[in-house]
């Protein structure tokens, strides 16, 4: 390992020149956990335990048929994709035309240890998508998810063709074979998946979390704070944007503990989901049963959703209309980095218009 | 001409930090990289959560077993009551279902015509 010369330390008399900075980048960071988020307007249309479905208010009447339907993964908190004004994906499919649903999972507590993903793909959104074509009108929607989201609309959609008008797959894993670090952190003999489990009900957020970040520690633990003092230097340094970003990254949210064993086992270990061994009650859950238009989008330099993990749809699932979108970027930058309005966001809505 | 810039690497204590990390990034990055995908560290990972996760339930057993004591609901409590009412949402939820099923069927029967008026008159 190289490592350069220690530079030259600053006189003693200057020490304290960059106090106020130093109190800034405080401020900054301390401040993020309330920077506003998710401002579009939206209604509750539907609920279920902790889940809500919400319909994202619209000043004219939507003008493409098909309503899009947002499924979250189970980390994060609905806002993701509802930033901020300007940095919103939803303001963008509204802007276009669309009539947009999201569901929002809620925070898992104690009482929801027994909830796994198989109960979230045939109890909880069926019923959201029936919710959706009684306040839309439409007897089919477009399913789009984003992460594990994108895992649970794919299952979704292989048990429930006759509401999926198209899928959306937003850096989704679905072949877990080559995992990269997440599967070896999360490997049988590495990960005490059931003694963590049977320790708590629900997994606390900061476990996902802590993997997400181990995946690039001095980049998460270091350089978002490196980058952050160099930015309080420059002039038109769009505070709030960041700290939006900071709250995004750093609000973990529970995993209801027998849906993270779901995950870790039946997809991440054993792969069930590629290898045609799903299955959910009682159904099968199988990539060739998808027959409706499938777009999926993968990033470059993804590694929650390694590239592995996310190339088998287009060949997998039964549609004559599948593509591939690959943009440069990261799992999180795509969707919301400064490019995404004029690179992915676009992209998506022409596909979708071209699919309505 | 940013602040940082104005007032030069020698009047900012930070610098130092900033210049050791730039220099060194990409070799510790990839040093680290190397150190958390070898088995070994898997191996030790796994088991320090395995420690960690022991010691946890020891204080949640206690803990429960002194409010069991004091007569104190515990969570677990709390989450089984919870889990009651989950359990009936989804059982009216079922009930809804089938409403709506029963719903469709009866739209989807073909509309009969109504019979001529037979009653005494």
């Amino acid at each position: 390992m190289t490592t350069t010369p220690w530079p030259e330390w600053p006189a003693a008399a200057n020490l304290w020149a960059s106090n106020d900075r130093a109190v800034e980048m405080a401020r900054v960071i301390l401040g993020s956990a309330d920077a506003p988020v998710g401002l579009t307007p939206k209604e509750l249309v539907w609920r279920k335990n902790k889940a809500r479905l919400y319909r994202y208010v619209r000043a004219e009447p939507a003008t493409h048929a098909t309503p899009i339907f947002l499924v979250l993964p189970l980390i994060n908190r609905s806002y993701i994709l509802d930033l901020r004004p300007g940095a919103s994906f939803v303001e963008f499919l509204l802007s276009q035309g669309f009539d947009v649903f999201l569901i929002d999972w809620g925070t898992a507590a104690d009482e929801d240890q027994g909830l796994d993903v198989t109960a979230l793909v045939t109890r909880y959104l069926p019923r959201a998508a029936k919710a959706i074509q009684r306040a839309s009108g439409a007897d089919q929607m477009t399913v789009l998810g984003y992460c594990i989201g994108g895992t649970l609309a794919t299952c979704f959609a292989a048990l429930h063709p006759e509401v999926t008008r198209n899928l959306v797959l937003l850096t989704a894993p679905l072949d877990f074979s080559d995992a990269g670090q997440f599967g070896r952190m999360t490997a049988s003999g590495v990960f005490p998946i059931e003694q963590l489990t049977a320790t708590f009900p629900v997994v606390p957020g900061q476990l996902p979390d802590i993997g997400t970040k181990l995946l690039n520690p001095l980049a998460s633990y270091v350089g978002t704070y490196r980058q952050l003092w160099d930015k309080l230097g420059t002039e038109n340094f769009d505070v709030r944007g960041w700290q939006a970003m900071y709250r995004w990254v750093n609000e973990s949210v529970p995993f209801a503990g027998a849906a993270f064993r779901q995950w870790i086992v039946e997809f991440y270990r054993e792969n069930r989901l590629a290898l045609d061994e799903l299955e959910m009650d009682g159904r099968p859950v199988r990539l060739a049963d998808i027959r409706c238009p499938v777009l999926n989008i993968a990033a470059s330099r993804d590694q929650i959703a390694p590239r592995p993990t996310t190339n088998i749809v287009t060949e997998r699932v039964g549609s004559a209309d599948a593509s591939e979108i690959l943009i440069e970027g990261g799992h999180v930058g795509i969707v919301v980095g400064r490019t995404a309005s004029q690179d992915l966001w676009p992209k998506v809505g022409a596909w979708l218009s071209a699919h309505d | 001409m940013t602040k940082a810039e104005e007032a030069g690497p020698k009047t900012d204590p930070f610098e130092v930090w900033r210049q050791l990390y730039d220099a060194n990034e990409r070799t510790w990055s990839a040093a680290l990289e190397q150190a958390m995908g070898s088995q070994e560290f898997g191996d030790s990972s796994g088991k320090l959560l395995e420690t960690m996760l022991a010691a946890q339930k020891s204080v949640r057993d206690n803990m429960r077993t002194y409010l069991e004591t004091m007569n104190v609901p515990t969570r677990e409590d709390m989450a089984r009551l919870g889990e009651l009412v989950i359990g009936l949402e989804e059982k009216v939820d079922q009930v809804l279902d089938r409403l709506d099923a029963i719903e469709d069927a009866v739209r989807a029967m073909p509309a009969k015509k109504a019979k001529p008026a037979t009653g005494a008159r």
